[in-house]
């Protein structure tokens, strides 16, 4: 095992965002903006929603995510929620969940690896719904502060 | 896929660097009252720093309905990470534990183990989370500080929880720049 540099084990720090939204309309925006002097490296999205079916299983969700300050689609169509993370049953709606369903599994997710530059804003719509999906979706990125050195704020 | 064992093992300098930095895991267990929060805590010593890698964590779902007390498989936990150095929040908010923590909800010994179906007839509740995806999560704690995590519980029981941060403990006198 290398030893660990202190120097560069300390360059980041987690930052862990989540945000409930309620799916009311047609696409549902989740904003994130990014604090000034730091990049915002985002590893992954967890997502999860009440079930609202027997199967404990459902959505037609897709996510897309944007680069506000470029203007920059990161996909060329938005991604059903299910390749990105396995549903995890919230277990909300306990009384529609017959006894074979697992409640409560926190979703596996891909790994995103998307940089943001500073003062960006992460931008995740969410389309797909319609009146069968579910009322709102948990999401929490997982992701990285980076301080960009090249800026003022961190001395010349 | 590491191989670990792809290259002649040195004993000496397995048990040199042993004694610079090492595999450590660290250990927050608590209850959290009904209907109340909880600032649970785990110190990182004076041995050294404390580089976390991934977190693991288990928490129970009890609640109580007509005068029992039932697994009903709800996640009723939400915690926010706090760095004791600093006061820094790792979490913009209190998240829902089961967006976090993998294995997630196990099963309680203290309940009926039953959850009451929509006909009124007890059944079992669901087994516990069975797979297993650590949480990445790296990120240095300093040497005698504290992890806390400021844990909300909406049940109207007493609800477990415990978390495994697993990392590197990197000996003080050794830190290396």
């Amino acid at each position: 095992m290398k030893p660990v540099n202190l120097e560069i084990a300390a360059q980041v720090q987690p930052y862990f965002y989540y945000q409930r939204l309620n799916l009311t309309h047609y696409r549902e925006y989740f904003i994130f903006k990014i604090d000034n002097s730091f990049g915002y490296f985002l590893r992954a999205v967890t997502t999860g929603w009440p079930a609202i079916n027997a199967h404990g299983y459902s959505s037609e969700l897709s996510l897309e995510f944007f680069n506000k300050s470029q203007l920059k689609a990161r996909q060329t169509s938005p991604i059903p929620a299910v390749l990105l993370s396995t549903p995890s049953g919230l277990g909300t709606k306990p009384a529609l969940l017959p006894a074979t369903v697992p409640a409560n599994i926190r979703g596996a997710r891909k790994i995103l690896n998307i940089f943001y530059p500073y003062g960006d804003t992460v931008e995740i719509h969410i389309t797909g719904q319609d009146t069968t999906n579910p009322e709102f979706i948990d999401l929490v990125l997982e992701g990285y502060y980076v301080p960009d050195k090249t800026l003022l704020y961190w001395g010349s | 896929m590491i191989r670990v064992f792809s290259e002649k093992i040195n004993a000496a300098a397995l048990l040199s660097g042993q004694n610079r930095q090492y595999s450590e895991k660290l250990v927050m267990s608590d209850s959290v009252p009904a209907a109340s929060s909880k600032l649970a805590k785990v110190a990182v010593s004076n041995l050294g720093h404390f580089l976390c890698l991934q977190m693991t964590g288990s928490y129970t779902a009890v609640y109580t309905s007509g005068g029992s007390n039932i697994d009903d498989g709800v996640c009723h936990l939400k915690g926010q990470l706090i760095d004791a150095t600093g006061n820094r929040r790792l979490f913009n908010d209190y998240i829902p534990l089961d967006l976090l923590l993998s294995p997630g909800r196990v099963r309680t010994n203290t309940a009926a183990n039953a959850i009451i179906a929509v006909a009124g007839v007890a059944d079992t509740a669901p087994a516990g989370n069975a797979l297993f995806y650590p949480l990445e999560f790296e990120y240095l704690f300093s040497a005698n500080s504290e992890i806390l995590l400021d844990v909300k519980n909406d049940s109207n029981y007493a609800v477990d929880f415990a978390i495994c941060f697993h990392g590197i403990r990197v000996i003080a006198a050794a830190a290396q720049r």
